[in-house]
């Protein structure tokens, strides 16, 4: 009771201590603005429970802002204007408040990860900073602030129309100091200032993006934990057919000089996966599986092939948060932070939290010689006996039937092809994935029921197979298909696939795709027109201009879109200190230390040159707008007049000033040019309805009427 | 003789050489100075933060925009610059008042464009000038009043008025520290005498030997004559009784501007202490020249120097000596 007592008396009490920072209503809902647009960009990455209370952050202070206090003491300057200062929040229940978010953040900090946790703290301190504006400086921080939360926003995504987007939010940030230096303008007035403003900055901007020092990372920042997106490490029979209804960027190939091989050629091998345990394909764990000295000795072999066999391309692939990466068969690269696996696929040293680009040799009909060693051989047939008994009989009955491997999967394509056998988005749901089931009594599904079905025969049948997933095909953009490049190749996440390599002694392992036997369009030119629009009922993803690919200029606007995106991912989000050394040495022959010095410190003399004559060019332009009105050529025809009789007016000197030299001088003018100068005022700086200037101006040119006889009046009496 | 003393000395000399005393500056490159604020500095070390953040992320959208931040830092400068250059400022060079009042310093200011957040201080932190006015200029001319509060009497100078700009984001304060010779008369504070006529007249016949003279008493509506209205004669002595009877447009003259003119001095009055002294005839000069009597004033104290004023009725001569009491 007691304490309740108490506590009420300290909330009272600070309740009521006056605010002493103020904002007009309209600055006060573009800071509100401002916030939200700075969260909303961050939104993804938070929790659901914390978009609630900064929702509910975001009520209470358009509360606020509606039930404002008015200042005691109005702000000197342009006290018309609609001042408000903020209610403020007791300290108290701000602690508590604030205590209470930042328990409920270290608790899910585990699941979350601390990136994702310091972006909590991030977003609820700023939401909270809203309800302390006390002062200037709180004011400040809050902005500060703002610029960070926005900045961390940018961890997480990256392409162009993001970035388009960041950039226009933190216009509307730096919007609301402007307002605040200018409150009496209008909002409209000063967002174009803004934008002339940033549009200035740019310039340097620009400047040290290209040329200021690349430096490695200073200490070890916590990764995203994000969802990870395309192909995962196993693979269940109907998980790609989920994966296919998203048509999310995947990655992007740009073939420089060698042509972009067959669309049925294009197979992106991401991941092999060799272990069968009856319901799922993974990758088996043993070590020590392979020759590596063989492997070795394989690549090796590679570099002596004629560079015709090889094809040459640069991959960017979009964050998936997994470390696979996709290239043809068979691939070399040099790159430092990517592994060749000896199943021909490439792996990145670090999981794809970025937007990360690659360049890959293939050699794509080079056959893959290498032995199979014990373990491969033991692990490439192995599958858990009885899992699928119908398919195990049916296994054993192709090894006695036909003699040789190709034979037999031969057989099994044929029955793929012949009987009623369906390619669908939406197969019919598997009891425990049973593989029987699907063989002999559904007979719908995608591709990877297809392939598991196919790599569990083929090792029931006694040859080695194993499963393969990754991507097929992909959109060619020829946009840019112009002198070295031959545009590029868009792989979607629809486009990604599964199917079957098996090992034939004295040519090694071949890829079968089942999917061939069953849907040929679906390996030659991609979706069918069914499968496409049954991809499309499926798509979660609502606004795509993917489902209007049939109006030839959506088309068209589609790709053109796409090449921006993919010429901002390559040359901004791709700029790297190799990019850098190599644009500096051809702009600027040898790199030095000092270069990097030079470039920087001339660039912002230049930029701060230009700046400043451009500003003063402007205002020039301005100045002599003015004169060329009709009441500045009135005026500056009765200087003339005063010049005549020896009296000029210096260039720094004022109207009103200028006014009393002439009345010192010749006292008898003084009357009608004191009417003319401030007749003057009136006109050049007033702001008046064009009537009134009309009416004013013949005013003037009456009075130049009485100054010029009089002025003449004067030289005949002197 | 510390560092800091020396330093300002030798800006101050440096500042008299490069922004001479004149009624009129324009502000130019010449005489303005710009320095990032407090948020400025913060603000730069946000963006180095945020290109430690882009760094260690290798994150190019980031390095690019702190590139940005950094970039429009630069811009604003030149911005503020513009916002701030181009002012012409003109000033009274003199100001009179009395003392513990508010005195006004008037400031014509002439803008060929708008001008935002002008800040006016004075620099002397003595004369409670501290007060400052922030204003947006509009193109054309305006009037900005700068307050003066002052607890002593006399002149002062008021040094250097700094005008200031913090627009457009804060980040920088163009300023220039202007001197128009300002220069300040305080005159004492008024200090009222009850019952003045009775005093008055009480203290003249004890005071004949004492140099505050009169020939006949003084009393203020001691009735003489009437005599006709003349134009330009104040309408507060007009008769109106006589006016309203309809006898024509008379105004009443008193005995005593006829008689001998009244000196004052500082002895007789209610106190011993020199500044209350003052004070009291700061009150009687104004009340006499108010009502129309001629004085005259004779300020003599042992250890300074005499000062004679002869008796006189104007406005000119009701300013010599307030003058003479301030600066005695």
């Amino acid at each position: 009771m007691k304490i309740t007592h108490l506590f009420n008396k300290l909330l009272v009490k600070q309740a009521v201590s006056k605010p002493k920072f103020y904002l007009t209503r309209s600055n006060a809902w573009l800071l509100w603005l401002s916030q939200l647009l700075n969260i909303a960009l961050l939104g993804f990455e938070l929790a659901y429970w914390m978009l609630a209370i900064i929702l509910l952050c975001f009520c209470l202070q358009a509360l606020r802002i509606q039930q404002n206090v008015k200042p005691d003491h109005p702000n000197p300057v342009n006290s018309q204007l609609n001042w408000l200062a903020l209610k403020t929040v007791s300290p108290m229940v701000l602690l508590i408040f604030a205590l209470l978010g930042c328990i409920a953040i270290a608790v899910t900090a585990k699941s979350f990860g601390i990136l994702i946790s310091m972006i909590h703290l991030l977003s609820f301190s700023y939401i909270l900073k809203a309800f302390e504006l006390r002062s200037r400086k709180d004011f400040y921080q809050l902005i500060l602030l703002g610029f960070f939360v926005l900045a961390s926003s940018l961890i997480f995504t990256q392409n162009l129309y993001f970035s388009i987007l960041a950039f226009a939010v933190l216009m509307i940030n730096l919007l609301v100091l402007l307002q605040y230096f200018s409150p009496s303008n209008r909002v409209f007035k000063n967002s174009k200032l803004q934008f002339l403003l940033l549009a200035q900055s740019s310039v340097l901007a620009v400047l040290l993006f290209l040329f200021f020092p690349r430096l490695s990372p200073f200490w070890q920042v916590p990764l995203a934990k994000s969802a990870q997106t395309g192909l995962s490490a196993t693979v269940q029979p109907g998980d790609i057919a989920k994966l296919a209804r998203s048509s999310e960027l995947a990655f992007r190939v740009e073939f420089s000089e060698d042509t972009i091989p067959a669309y049925s050629q294009l197979y992106w091998r991401a991941l092999v996966l060799d272990k069968y345990d009856g319901r799922k394909w993974s990758k088996s764990n043993e070590k020590n599986i392979w020759g590596l000295a063989l492997f070795q000795k394989e690549l090796k072999g590679l570099e002596t092939l004629a560079s015709d066999e090889a094809i040459s391309y640069r991959v960017t692939v979009e964050p998936s948060f997994q470390p696979w990466l996709f290239a043809l068969p068979v691939a070399r690269t040099a790159e430092t932070g990517i592994d060749l696996l000896p199943d021909y696929t490439l792996k990145s040293k670090r999981i794809v939290s970025q937007t990360q680009s690659y360049s890959v040799t293939s050699y794509v009909n080079q056959a893959k010689l290498r032995p199979l060693t014990k373990t491969e051989q033991r692990i490439n047939l192995s599958y858990p006996v009885g899992s699928n008994p119908k398919l195990e009989a049916l296994g054993a009955q192709l090894r006695e039937q036909f003699q040789s491997p190709q034979d037999r999967a031969l057989a099994v394509l044929t029955r793929f092809n012949e009987l009623n056998y369906y390619y669908t988005l939406e197969p019919p749901l598997l009891v425990n994935n049973s593989l029987d089931q699907f063989f002999f009594d559904t007979k719908a599904g995608f591709c990877s029921h297809y392939a598991s079905a196919f790599t569990f025969l083929m090792r029931s049948a006694g040859v080695p197979s194993r499963m393969v997933t990754g991507y097929m095909g992909g959109e060619i953009n020829r946009l840019n298909a112009k002198g070295g490049s031959k545009g590029h190749l868009n792989i979607y996440q629809y486009d990604a696939h599964a199917w079957s390599e098996i090992w034939l002694k004295g040519i090694g392992w071949v890829r079968y795709d089942p999917t061939a036997s069953v849907d040929p369009s679906r390996v030659n030119q991609g979706f069918s027109e069914r499968l496409a629009e049954q991809r499309d009922n499926l798509d979660n993803n609502f606004f795509s201009l993917q489902s209007f690919k049939h109006f030839a200029w959506i088309n068209n606007l589609r790709l053109t879109l796409d090449l921006l995106d993919y010429q901002w991912t390559k040359l901004v989000i791709g700029y790297s200190a190799q990019k850098q050394y190599e644009l500096i040495k051809r702009w600027f022959g040898q790199v030095q230390s000092w270069t990097f010095g030079l470039i920087m410190v001339s660039s912002i003399v230049l930029v701060l040159l230009l700046l400043f004559f451009i500003n003063i060019y402007l205002s020039k332009v301005r100045i002599k707008a003015k004169e060329r009105t009709p009441w500045g050529a009135l005026y500056s025809k009765s200087l003339t007049l005063l010049t005549k009789k020896g009296l000029t007016k210096s260039p720094d000197e004022t109207v009103n000033h200028f006014a009393k030299q002439v009345a010192l001088k010749f006292p008898k003018i003084s009357k009608t040019f004191y009417k003319l100068s401030h007749l003057f005022n009136q006109l050049n700086y007033q702001q008046i309805s064009h009537e009134q200037q009309l009416v004013l101006l013949s005013k003037m040119k009456n009075e130049f009427k009485s100054l010029n006889q009089q002025v003449n009046k004067l030289s005949y009496k002197n | 003789m510390n560092i800091k003393t020396f330093f300002k000395d030798r800006f101050e000399s440096w500042l008299t050489k490069r922004i001479p005393a004149k009624s009129q500056h324009t502000l130019t490159s010449k005489n303005i100075f710009i320095f990032p604020t407090a948020f400025g500095f913060t603000y730069l070390l946000f963006v180095l933060l945020l290109f430690l953040l882009g760094t260690n992320y290798q994150n190019n959208l980031i390095i690019l925009f702190s590139f940005f931040l950094a970039s429009f830092f630069v811009t604003v400068m030149l911005h503020s610059f513009f916002n701030f250059s181009g002012l012409t400022l003109h000033s009274e060079k003199l100001m009179a008042g009395y003392c513990e009042q508010r005195i006004d310093f008037p400031i014509y200011i002439e803008a060929q464009k708008e001008h935002f957040n002008i800040q006016f201080a004075y620099t002397k932190p003595s004369m409670k000038t501290k007060t400052a006015a922030t204003i947006h200029v509009q193109p054309g001319s305006e009037l900005v009043n700068l307050p003066v509060f002052s607890n002593e009497r006399g002149q002062f100078s008021l040094g250097r008025i700094t005008v200031s700009s913090e627009y457009s984001f804060g980040l920088f304060r163009s300023w220039s520290k202007l001197d128009f010779d300002h220069k300040v008369l305080v005159y004492p504070k008024q200090r009222v005498i009850n019952n003045l006529n009775t005093w008055l007249s009480s203290s003249t016949e004890e005071s004949k030997l004492a140099g505050v003279t009169q020939s006949s008493d003084i009393g203020i509506d001691e009735f003489s004559e009437l005599k006709n209205f003349i134009q330009g004669e104040s309408l507060a002595r007009t008769a109106w009784k006589q006016l309203a009877k309809g006898q024509g447009h008379f105004t009443k003259h008193y005995q005593s501007q006829q008689g001998e003119p009244l000196w004052l001095t500082l002895d007789n009055l209610p106190t011993k202490q020199l500044e209350v002294q003052l004070q009291y005839l700061s009150y009687l000069v104004n009340k006499l020249s108010t009502s129309n009597q001629e004085f005259g004033l004779l300020l003599s104290s042992p250890g300074k120097a005499k000062v004679k004023i002869e008796p006189s009725l104007s406005k000119a001569h009701k300013q010599q000596c307030l003058t003479a009491l301030a600066m005695y």
